[in-house]
């Protein structure tokens, strides 16, 4: 599947191919990488002792339900997502480590979610900037409370476009800004930002949910941190995937597109490249 | 004091007269909601114990170095900044409140700092980008360095544009931004000032031990506790930034007073939703 409506499977919003091998194999770093920026899996819940079922939407290859189900053998985690492919993938991964309590099915988060009322205690979804047109959050949250039991979380995060001193890259992360704007994915009133951390406390508030908070991460990749060699493949990866989409929506042409992205490489492998991404974590509780 | 340089009496770069009254109760009111957003005066990660003798680089009307005095009466705490109107009225905070341990100097911490080697645990800089050029930064960490004991702790937290979902306020804080790039303050080429992307980079080519950081998020949506103060906040420096501007030619009197007005309404309306996101570094000097 794809962003692109040239072929007749294809009804996602995602604006990479959702059933690539190369974009599967990038989010899972990408995952990694995340998880460790942010500290943990779970790293602003003080207290996981009254959870016991964990949904996780759009978990793509599921790198978090795994981590979770193994770090906590006790819980139940669920995973779903829009990709056959991913879901698939995850399965084996969960049959291979030997996770039990790990489970995946295809579904759609953009249609009514085929679980009952009150059956989980976490709903998470990170990212979700990648597929949700701005008019998607608000249904979706409110599926989200409906399968979250009283007193149980819903969690969000998003980041926002990367602050680096290479140029190309800058470039890049605002063909990205400028084209999920165009394509109606995004709450800034320009596209200059990506425009969607700071709706997320509203987008939970106006869905019912009380007690929001949120804590702020960072993932430093510049030259000489840990982080630097994977974001560098991530970034690699994620700009290849992304140009037909960018090409799409009308931000750019495969010429300069090209262009900038051998430029952005280059930068990035520049001695004094310098590069961070902002994560915005909220979440709140469904009213008892 | 103001960036212009026509002024002869006058060779600070910060972008908004130093000297202003409007501008030192902006900070005050900046200082607080900043603290509260960081969840305290020092990251939980940084052990206080041997931290004796602390500096606090551009402290302004000196609201978080009498904070520290306060919080820890043991602890001998200096602000240093380059306007005399806000060191003389932290001065006088410092008298009223009775906090001996705090003391104020003015020094222009772009040239070489007046203190002498080894004299500090823990020197403390925040929001330095109105005022700092790329250039200066390796200079003034070099400089902690120096003053720093070894051992000693150098503490840096910068912020980026706040992004909001009101079409004026993206505007001007734009404008602001391409200030920034105009005068060789921003390291970013974009829409971001950069400056939180050069902490970890800065310290670590300083030679500084053990960087670590931490990241926050100041939301001053409507219906949130920071709304008013960051509106007023927002206004006062607006309104103080619109000369710089001007000046700059990159806006113009008539343009940029139609996109203040329309902020003030856009921040005041029910659905306004902004965040700003922050980012405190600190390293080590090498024992």
């Amino acid at each position: 599947m794809s962003t692109s409506n040239n072929t007749s499977h294809d009804d996602t919003t995602y604006f990479i191919d959702a059933e690539n091998a190369a974009e599967m194999a990038r989010l899972m770093v990408q995952d990694r990488l995340t998880t460790k920026a942010m500290g943990g899996l779970l790293p602003e819940q003080a207290d996981l002792s009254a959870i016991h079922d964990i949904l996780d939407i759009a978990c793509g290859p599921g790198g978090w339900v795994l981590d979770v189900a193994q770090a906590y053998p006790e819980k139940q985690v669920t995973g779903i997502d829009v990709s056959k492919l991913m879901i698939e993938y995850a399965q084996a991964q969960a049959r291979a480590q030997g996770v039990s309590n790990a489970s995946f099915q295809v579904m759609d988060a953009l249609k009514p979610l085929a679980f009952p009322a009150n059956a989980f205690d976490l709903v998470n979804m990170r990212f979700a900037v990648a597929f949700m047109p701005k008019a998607g959050w608000s249904p979706l949250l409110k599926e989200a409370l409906r399968i979250t039991r009283p007193g149980g979380i819903i969690r969000l995060t998003e980041f926002e476009a990367p602050v680096t001193n290479s140029p190309a890259v800058t470039k890049l992360a605002s063909m990205l800004s400028r084209s999920l704007w165009r394509a109606g994915q995004s709450f800034s009133p320009d596209g200059q930002n990506l425009g969607i951390t700071m709706m997320l406390a509203r987008l939970l508030r106006e869905a019912g949910c009380v007690n929001v908070q949120q804590m702020a991460h960072i993932m430093d990749y510049s030259i000489g941190t840990e982080a630097y060699a994977s974001n560098y493949h991530n970034v690699m990866t994620l700009y290849k995937l992304l140009q037909p989409f960018f090409i799409k929506v009308g931000v750019t042409t495969q010429e300069e597109v090209n262009q900038v992205y051998h430029q952005a490489l280059e930068e990035m492998r520049s001695e004094d490249y310098t590069g961070v991404i902002f994560f915005l974590t909220a979440w709140g509780t469904k009213p008892v | 004091m103001s960036t212009s340089n026509d002024a002869s009496e006058n060779e600070s770069t910060y972008f908004i007269d130093a000297e202003n009254a409007a501008e030192m109760a902006r900070l005050t009111v900046q200082d607080r909601l900043l603290t509260k957003t960081m969840g305290g005066l020092f990251p939980l990660q940084i052990d206080l114990a041997h931290v004796q003798r602390i500096l606090d680089l551009a402290c302004g009307p000196g609201g978080w170095v009498l904070d520290v005095a306060r919080a820890y009466p043991e602890k001998q705490v200096v602000g240093v900044d380059v306007s005399e109107l806000m060191v003389e009225y932290a001065n006088a905070q410092a008298k009223e409140q009775k906090l001996p341990n705090a003391s104020f100097q003015t020094m222009d911490i772009l040239k070489p700092l007046a203190f002498p080697d080894n004299s500090f645990d823990l020197v403390n800089a925040r929001f330095l980008t109105g005022f700092m050029s790329k250039a200066a930064w390796p200079l003034l960490v070099r400089e902690c360095m120096r003053i720093l004991r070894p051992g000693g702790i150098i503490r840096l937290t910068e912020f980026e544009a706040t992004i909001s979902n009101s079409p004026s306020a993206e505007k001007l804080f734009a404008l602001s931004t391409r200030a920034m790039q105009t005068t060789g303050q921003a390291f970013s080429p974009g829409n971001n000032i950069g400056t939180t992307a050069m902490l970890g980079p800065l310290l670590r080519n300083a030679g500084y031990e053990q960087v670590q950081h931490q990241a926050y998020a100041l939301d001053s949506s409507t219906g949130t506790e920071a709304h008013l103060s960051q509106f007023q906040n927002a206004m006062t420096f607006f309104k103080l930034l619109q000369p710089f501007l001007i000046k700059l030619g990159i806006t113009t009197t008539e343009e940029v007073d139609v996109l203040y007005r329309r902020t003030m309404e856009e921040m005041m309306s029910a659905d306004y939703c902004a965040v700003m996101f922050l980012l405190t570094a600190w390293g080590k000097k090498p024992a």
